[in-house]
């Protein structure tokens, strides 16, 4: 560890030598409080992010940011890089490597950076590209200062003061000033101020944001996401452009309508050829529902997910005319494909913006503007908004567990764009029902069968799976019943029934010496199906709230077999527990002369909780945990 | 031996027999109408065809122009394989000539009402991405593609770089049902042709007599030309590799580098031998390969330069008066100083002088400096070629089977390895990296010698537990882990940068959730030393309480459950980096009233060779009970072959290891 104190002391003595040759690190950065040094593998000691918005179609953007370093995990933390493209250009890139006495050690310019296209791995073309750096460290902690101009002509991405990108990363300083033309209905909005230490400032065509003194912090176990946690404040104009098209909007409705006059008019012709081969599938169905799933099934069968972003073209769809005849597209173009099959059977499907991944985020109401990474459809129908997931070719209808569910979407509608709140899983929903038999002989084999059916959020589990290759398949299943040694698995059958959302999984194993021979007395596990066994982790002080994002209900019913000659010696007490996290119940009983059933129910809530609340939420795991992990003892007769 | 020259033989007729359908365009129905693949129901796509072939082709301008051309039939089966109807080869780009890459003949087809349905690729199909300086990337996406598709395409690489060509593949993710790749080399061109994997395919070789036609206009004049003809003739060797049904190639768990395993060709120019000039030999054997890198002036020359660092290495050795003891202080001033800037290989970039005033450099300029210096102090310290894992296992001598450089020292008959890269390291403990094959060690006066780099020495982990087990089923006491050599550098290299704080939340996780307090740690920045860790702990629930009786495992949270190796067979050599010996001493105090009823049996075994053994011991006193344990992994690697025996091996002690202490309320 550092002295800090003692160095910032011998700082003091060498000022002004260091004034002479480092004029640009201003060596009173490192008076910053104590507490930010805990927890942090680098502070953002200062950086100023200045943006001038010129007009509708252009704006500039200068950073200059001075990040302190003390260890190999904070370099990541340099993001020294900046992405362009056509119309985001980088004027000025450099940066500069000081030791942490401010003696200056590197210096890189523009041709020092890497330049690479963005390879996300699964577009096939797209015209983004980054410079970025890589510093390699001499000595810890050091100095970075990266500096970089860009300008870009797409207002409708504003930058964004995001101060803290990274838990273990402490900001001394952050500042953020926009100056705007008062003529372009500049509108900004705050997100997670409370309990950070942010100064507004704001005068005629000009706002300016400061935040200071932001602790790094651990991330921890059941915590909610990241962006939930961190300030940050949103900027967008009334006036703006993409990619050359300029457009306005002080609604969603207007904005909806820009993107559909700009971005997806006249994308949706099919030929007709297309068109009366779906009537012909959708025959006399008059039921929306039922109509949209023929088509749906119509475009599972036709077309695959390829990614292709160039230009205009990562905000508007291929044509649907093009994605007929190529048989591929991204999600916007395999969105507006399957709505224009929707429209030519009479189902009117809302083109709809969305952020898509398994963690929750909203597409912000106040901000109208370009949003979320991902395009879906939307229709309504007798049971509420349905969203319909175009880019899967084997996901069942309107299954979006896991990717879409329960958040916040821009729904596209001529002259009634609007947000709308996406369908939700109950945890009545999300079952796994284990039904299992098995049998124990007295050398301790075990041998075991069981039928498991997933529904909801937990069908993703089984519809993941399915698609493995069988020594993956069979490295699944030993590493789920990890806590069984010696296993031998038979096949496992596994089925999808795609039209109930229902995932089924058969299967057969064995497992010599499962019980233990003492003296004569057989020991095992009683819960053999389904042991729980993630208990949280036990934080010394909890820091954050508690986020279960997506609840569940387990039931099992296991008929156990034991051997001819023997008796129960001891058994495990039944035990409920019922609390504000969940329920859980397990009993046990000697159904017959040689068998014990054994009845099980689990479910754990969705709900967000204080962080008093954490501890108690990790012994109610912790019991179940333990309960599941009961033993049973059998002994001759 | 017989039998295989007999079937190799019987594959051949066979080939010819199918010969006819595998060409590009000739897709039949019954292709098309497969649903599965039929010798692996599991494949998502497979390729029906792979073919390649290189050629040279001479033009009077540019001289010979190396041609690769690959033509592939690939089947979709499944959704999963879509990704394999869209196609991304890269090319060089950086210097002039540039690689020229073109796609042609790609067509998708499709059964439609019984009909054969074509769909040709046009250019929209069709992507450049500019990587980086050095390489582009043709991307193609097939259009039409549907389960059950068909899809072909053919690419012609264009190259003037022949020092080697694109490795071949004959094994891929995909089951491949025929490849062929055939070389056709003019007379002047030698090269070495390199088998890998653990198939083999099948060999043919014809001449053929070819015809190089030269034409010299001549101006006589101003208005007329004679052209002046002229012919050299050459042979052209022909050489042809099939093989059939090939499996998809799976990963498996403990394999270093499974590119080492699985079947291709790799092709090195050896030497040319042009009329009119002299012969050049390139790599042909390891002295000429070793003899090339040696001659390089990034090697000499970098080698030879002292001047940057005597004063420094005066100061340093002052007062040292063993080899031992010079040997420590120069490599940890190295190791010190110096930081390793990502990048591999044997040559210098910036050079040494440079990498040492900036105190950054490659792997061999931090390698060579050490060279440098240990020879400055008249200690025989040579530079050590070598091959890391991700390069892979050189299969013939060529200078890219080597990219990278360590300091070997020959000190009273031993030779002890060095490598200052990494900050964790130590005399004869490498970073994980290198430890593969064997290095080359190339003495100053031109004589070599190859060195094992696998570790020779079992890495040692030694648990000792104090605990004391409650009447409530809690278990508290003291442990402490010495961890040594390649155990102390992985857990160098893993935890000396994080936080304790965040390392202790790891660990409480590790061991089902003990709580952890008062932890100390010794030597964690002090790589000559092994790492110490001592720590308190208390785990509530950690036995079983049925009736009067308390039944638990005497490892409690140590106990292992799952077998590393769960596969039920296995294709490649199983892979621990390094032999290790882990030894458990635990006490338990009992609950006061309680006493022993039962106690598991002792237990010694061993894996045949001595390949490694399993012992476990357990003793009762009157309020305590104390149990030993080691278990010795003798070796660094084992064979497929050994793998049932390996699995075995650790399903007992796993067993062993959560068998049970019964002790009883008196």
């Amino acid at each position: 560890m550092i002295n800090f104190k003692k160095k910032i002391f011998l700082v003091g003595l060498f000022f002004n030598i260091c004034l002479i040759y480092a004029q640009d690190f201003d060596i009173k950065l490192l008076t910053f409080p104590e507490n930010l040094k805990d927890k942090a593998n680098s502070i953002i000691l200062n950086q100023t992010t200045n943006v001038e918005i010129l007009s509708q179609s252009k704006y500039t953007e200068k950073v200059t940011k001075t990040v302190l370093v003390f260890n190999e995990h904070g370099v990541k933390n340099i993001d020294a890089a900046q992405y362009y493209s056509k119309n985001n250009r980088i004027n000025a890139i450099s940066a500069t490597v000081y030791s942490f006495l401010g003696k200056k050690i590197k210096t890189y310019r523009r041709s020092d950076f890497i330049d690479q296209a963005i390879a996300d791995g699964f577009s096939i073309a797209k015209d983004g590209r980054f410079l970025s750096l890589k510093v390699t460290p001499i000595d810890y902690p050091f100095v970075v200062i990266f500096e970089c101009e860009t300008s870009s002509s797409n207002t409708v991405f504003l930058p964004q003061f995001r101060p803290v990108d990274d838990a273990n990363e402490s900001v001394a300083s952050s500042i953020i000033t926009i100056k705007y033309p008062n003529n372009l209905g500049f509108q900004h909005k705050v997100v997670n101020f409370e309990g950070a230490d942010i100064q507004k400032k704001e005068s005629p065509n000009l706002i300016n944001f400061e935040l200071k003194n932001f602790a790094a912090f651990q991330y921890e176990e059941f915590a909610p996401s990241f962006e939930s946690l961190t300030p940050k404040a949103y900027f967008s104009l009334q006036k703006f452009s993409l990619e050359g098209v300029d457009g306005q909007a002080k609604n969603w409705t207007e904005f909806g309508d820009w993107m559909l006059e700009n971005l997806l008019a006249d994308t949706d012709v099919l030929p007709t050829e297309t068109i009366s081969k779906i009537k012909a599938l959708v025959g006399n169905e008059i039921d929306t529902e039922r109509k949209a799933k023929i088509v749906y099934k119509f475009v599972q069968e036709k077309v695959r997910y390829v990614s292709i972003q160039l230009g205009i073209g990562g905000w508007k769809p291929m044509l649907a005319s093009d994605v007929d005849r190529l048989g591929y597209g991204d999600c916007k173009a395999l969105s507006n494909y399957t709505k224009a099959l929707l429209q030519a059977v009479g189902v009117e499907a809302f083109y709809t913006i969305i952020n898509g991944s398994s963690e929750r985020k909203n597409i912000d109401n106040d901000m109208f503007r370009m949003q979320g990474n991902h395009a879906v459809l939307s229709f309504p129908s007798k049971n509420g908004i349905r969203i319909l997931e175009c880019t899967s070719q084997t996901t069942p209808f309107l299954y979006n567990a896991n990717s879409t569910d329960d958040r916040d979407a821009l729904v596209v509608t001529k002259g009634d764009s609007k947000i709308v709140h996406t369908n939700k899983y109950l945890e009545s929903e999300s079952t796994q029902t284990i039904t299992g038999n098995a049998s124990i002989d007295e050398n301790g084999k075990l041998f075991a069968k069981c039928n498991i059916v997933s529904q909801g959020v937990q069908f993703d589990n089984v519809d993941d799976i399915i698609r493995k290759q069988s020594d993956e398949i069979d490295a699944h299943y030993k590493l789920k019943f990890g806590y069984i040694n010696n296993l031998s698995f038979q096949k496992p059958i596994l089925a999808i029934d795609k039209e109930n959302v229902v995932g089924t999984e058969n299967l057969n194993f064995s497992a010599e010496n499962f019980a233990q021979n003492i003296n004569g007395q057989l020991f095992f596990g009683v819960n053999i199906f389904n042991k729980y066994q993630q208990i949280p982790k036990r934080y010394r002080t909890r820091k954050l709230p508690v986020e279960v994002s997506r609840g569940f209900e387990d039931k099992d019913l296991v008929s156990i077999e034991i051997p001819v000659g023997y008796e129960i010696e001891a058994m495990t007490d039944n035990l409920e527990i019922n609390e504000k996290f969940g329920s859980y119940k397990m009993t046990c009983t000697k159904s017959d002369t040689n068998k014990i059933e054994l009845k099980r129910f689990f479910r754990l809530n969705t709900a967000n909780y204080p962080k008093e609340d954490y501890e108690n939420f990790r012994k109610f795991l912790e019991k179940v945990a333990q309960n599941d992990a009961s033993k049973i003892i059998l002994k001759k007769k | 031996m017989k039998k295989l020259n007999l079937l190799a033989f019987f594959l051949l007729f066979l080939n010819i027999s199918i010969a006819q359908k595998l060409e590009i365009g000739n897709v039949s129905k019954t292709e098309l109408e497969e649903k599965l693949h039929p010798k692996d129901s599991s494949a998502v796509a497979a390729y029906l065809f792979k073919n390649g072939r290189t050629f040279f082709e001479y033009d009077q301008n540019e001289g010979f122009i190396m041609l690769s051309e690959v033509s592939v039939r690939i089947k979709i089966y499944k959704k999963e394989g879509y990704d394999f109807a869209n196609a991304t080869v890269p090319y060089y780009v950086y210097r002039n000539p540039e690689e020229k890459l073109s796609f042609s003949k790609a067509v998708t087809y499709n059964l439609v009402n019984g009909q054969i349905e074509k769909t040709k690729l046009k250019s929209e199909g069709e992507f450049v991405e500019q990587r980086n300086k050095y390489t582009n990337i043709k991307k193609i996406t097939m259009p039409n593609v549907k389960v059950g598709s068909i899809v072909e395409y053919v690419y012609l690489l264009k190259s003037k770089y022949y020092r080697s060509f694109r490795d071949w593949d004959f094994q891929t993710e995909i089951p491949v049902n025929h490849s062929e790749y055939s070389t056709t080399i003019p007379e002047y061109f030698t090269y070495n042709i390199h088998r890998k994997g653990f198939i083999f395919p099948k060999e043919t070789v014809e001449q053929f007599n070819k015809t190089i036609n030269l034409s010299n206009r001549e101006r006589q004049g101003t208005t007329s030309s004679t052209v002046d003809y002229q012919s050299i003739n050459y042979i052209a060797k022909k050489t042809t590799f099939e093989l059939n049904d090939i499996p998809a190639l799976k990963n498996e768990a403990f394999v270093n580098n499974i590119d080492n395993y699985s079947a291709g060709l790799k092709y090195e120019l050896a030497m040319t031998n042009f009329p009119g000039s002299t012969i050049e030999q390139f790599s042909q054997n390891w002295e000429s390969v070793i003899n090339a890198i040696a001659a390089d002036p990034d090697f000499t020359t970098e080698l030879n330069k002292n001047n940057y660092f005597e004063d420094d290495l005066a100061v340093l050795t002052t007062g040292l008066s063993t080899n031992e003891q010079k040997i420590g202080a120069i490599f940890r001033f190295v190791q010190n100083r110096m930081n390793w800037n990502g990048f591999m290989g044997f040559g210098c970039n910036d050079g040494i002088k440079k990498a040492y005033s900036t105190k950054t450099g490659n792997i061999a300029e931090i390698n060579l400096m050490l060279v440098a210096m240990l020879r400055a102090v008249g200690l025989q310290a040579n530079p050590v070629l070598a091959s890391t894992r991700s390069n892979g296992i050189p299969f013939y001598p060529s200078i890219s089977g080597y990219n990278y450089v360590m300091a070997a020292i020959e000190l009273n008959n031993e030779v002890i390895l060095l490598d200052a890269s990494d900050k964790n390291s130590n005399p004869n403990i490498l970073p994980e990296r290198v430890l593969n094959w064997t290095g080359k060690v190339l003495r100053a006066d031109k004589s070599m010698f190859d060195v094992n780099l696998m570790p020779t020495k079992n890495s040692l982990r030694n648990v000792t537990m104090l605990c004391t087990l409650d009447a409530d089923g809690s278990v508290s006491g003291k442990m402490r882990e010495q961890n040594f050599d390649y155990n102390a550098l992985e857990f160098r290299d893993s935890f000396r940068n994080i936080k304790e704080e965040s390392y202790l939340d790891a660990l409480e996780k590790k061991h089902s959730n003990i709580e952890v307090s008062n932890y100390t740690i010794q030597d964690k920045n002090d790589p000559s030393k092994p790492i110490v860790e001592i720590f308190d702990f208390k785990k509530t629930a950690a036995v079983d309480i049925i009736g009067n009786k308390i039944y638990f495992s005497p490892l409690f949270f140590l106990t292992r459950t799952t077998n590393p190796f769960t596969q039920e067979k296995r294709e490649f050599p199983v892979e621990f980096g390094y032999g290790f010996q882990t030894k458990y001493t635990i006490t338990t105090n009992l609950p006061a009233g309680y006493a022993v009823e039962t106690l598991p049996q002792p237990v010694a075994m061993a894996l045949s060779d001595g390949l490694g053994s399993f012992k476990y011991s357990v003793a009762a006193q009157e309020t305590s009970v104390q149990v030993l344990i080691s278990i010795d992994i003798n070796s660094p690697i084992y064979p497929a072959d050994f793998y049932e025996d390996l699995k075995a091996f650790y399903n007992e002690i796993i067993k062993k290891e959560s068998e049970k202490i019964v002790i009883v309320k008196r």
